[in-house]
């Protein structure tokens, strides 16, 4: 189960380490139809007013877009559309001060390279914070590096990002399914409202490896040593079973 | 006796979805459980490597799983293993060995656990080392599937009939 978030029920992710680029937001998202902008996920400066995120713009187009502000934007725009009411994976990467690039299901991509300089973040956020309409998120992670081309097409196959980044460089991750934190990875996230679950993409979870079960079985044939010790009538024996050491055993005469 | 023997257990973490019409994973609680809808016919995937241990015996699945909320009707699951050997072509799947489908009634309360077993299924040249895959459908379309609303599995186990 994939989460809906709206303006009503914006998620906070937390204080996370963002102090420069490069650093890469990614996700699965689905919008409603809609002819409006709306945001996905982002990183701002509530006193400078920056930020950099991913939108969806309903009102131009339908492209999902990688977008910096600093004083004036530079977006990244898809090369495809996103299709109302469909699963899509958007991944944006901000690579440096001149480089940012938007991937829409791993490719459809674009780089622009405006100048845009970091001048820090101090909110995090998940969902639409533009309207009330809420769009759907889940598997969402934040990470402090450039992501690759190859990571991107894994998440878009369907790959866990726990899978595909050494841990290291990842910031925040929430799986959203039926609620945040459980665990998830990095602070706490919080909503503004309370969760909203809906049905979750197609995603590879991952797991450890399964132990494998074997019956545990005796099979003979037996060989019994048997050393006779006589003491007041009575006798011990040690019987080895074959393949168990000294499993003793004493008998006694009749 | 190879009768009894668990070849594998899976849970709701386990599955691998099919590209389209897949069971979606979810919450019950603190439990990761696959949501299997009641009106589109949804797939879980999973595989495993077939134990030493295996006698090449009839394989049986047991399901366990419960509803999301509804306490009447039954659930029709198929179960369908999928034998790969050596020299099969991930690209090219072999059709599936053989097929059970069990019919099972809601529990009484929504959460209650429901074990659904199959019958035996058969796997002609099964070997320990194989690589096994296991379809488990929920048989949403069919008539004698009167559960309304989600069906959730817990997990899965193969053994040895």
């Amino acid at each position: 189960m994939a989460l809906a978030i709206g303006s009503s029920n914006l998620v906070d992710l937390g204080s996370l380490s963002v102090t420069d680029y490069p650093f890469t937001l990614t996700g699965w998202f689905r919008v409603p139809s809609s002819s409006t902008l709306m945001t996905l996920m982002r990183v701002s400066n509530t006193t400078t007013g920056s930020y950099h995120g991913l939108n969806y713009e309903g009102h131009n187009a339908n492209q999902v877009v990688a977008i910096s502000r600093v004083s004036s934007t530079s977006a990244a725009r898809s090369t495809a559309p996103m299709s109302a009411n469909q699963w899509h994976q958007v991944t944006g990467v901000f690579e440096s001060a001149t480089t940012r690039r938007i991937y829409l299901d791993g490719g459809n991509q674009t780089e622009v390279n405006h100048e845009r300089l970091f001048d820090g973040v101090d909110d995090f956020s998940l969902g639409n914070l533009a309207t009330s309409t809420a769009v759907d998120a889940a598997e969402v992670a934040l990470l402090d590096i450039a992501l690759q081309d190859g990571d991107i097409q894994a998440l878009a196959a369907g790959i866990s990002p726990l899978m595909i980044s050494d841990l290291s460089n990842l910031l925040c991750y929430h799986n959203c399914v039926r609620r945040l934190n459980h665990p998830g990875w990095g602070p706490v996230a919080t909503s503004s409202g309370g969760t909203i679950a809906t049905e979750h993409p197609r995603v590879l979870m991952p797991r450890g490896s399964q132990a494998v079960i074997q019956p545990c079985r005796f099979s003979g044939p037996y060989t019994v040593e048997q050393e006779g010790l006589q003491t007041d009538g009575a006798e011990r024996a040690e019987v080895n079973l074959s393949g168990i050491e000294n499993v003793g055993a004493e008998a006694f005469a009749a | 006796m190879a009768s009894g023997d668990s070849l594998m257990t899976a849970d709701a973490l386990s599955n691998r979805p099919p590209s389209a019409d897949f069971a979606t994973v979810d919450m019950r609680g603190d439990f990761v459980v696959l949501d299997f809808d009641d009106s589109t016919e949804e797939q879980a995937q999973f595989q495993a490597v077939v134990p030493s241990h295996f006698a090449g015996g009839e394989i049986e699945a047991l399901l366990t799983w419960t509803t999301s909320s509804a306490v009447t009707g039954n659930c029709k699951f198929e179960v369908e293993l999928v034998h790969f050997a050596v020299g099969d072509n991930l690209d090219s799947p072999p059709a599936a060995s053989g097929s059970s489908q069990v019919t099972t009634a809601a529990p009484a309360t929504s959460g209650d656990i429901v074990v659904a077993v199959s019958d035996s299924i058969a796997v002609t040249g099964l070997a320990a080392g194989d690589v096994l895959q296991v379809l488990v459908n929920r048989q949403a379309a069919d008539v004698a599937d009167t559960l309304v609303g989600d069906v959730e599995l817990i997990s899965l186990e193969l053994r040895e009939a």
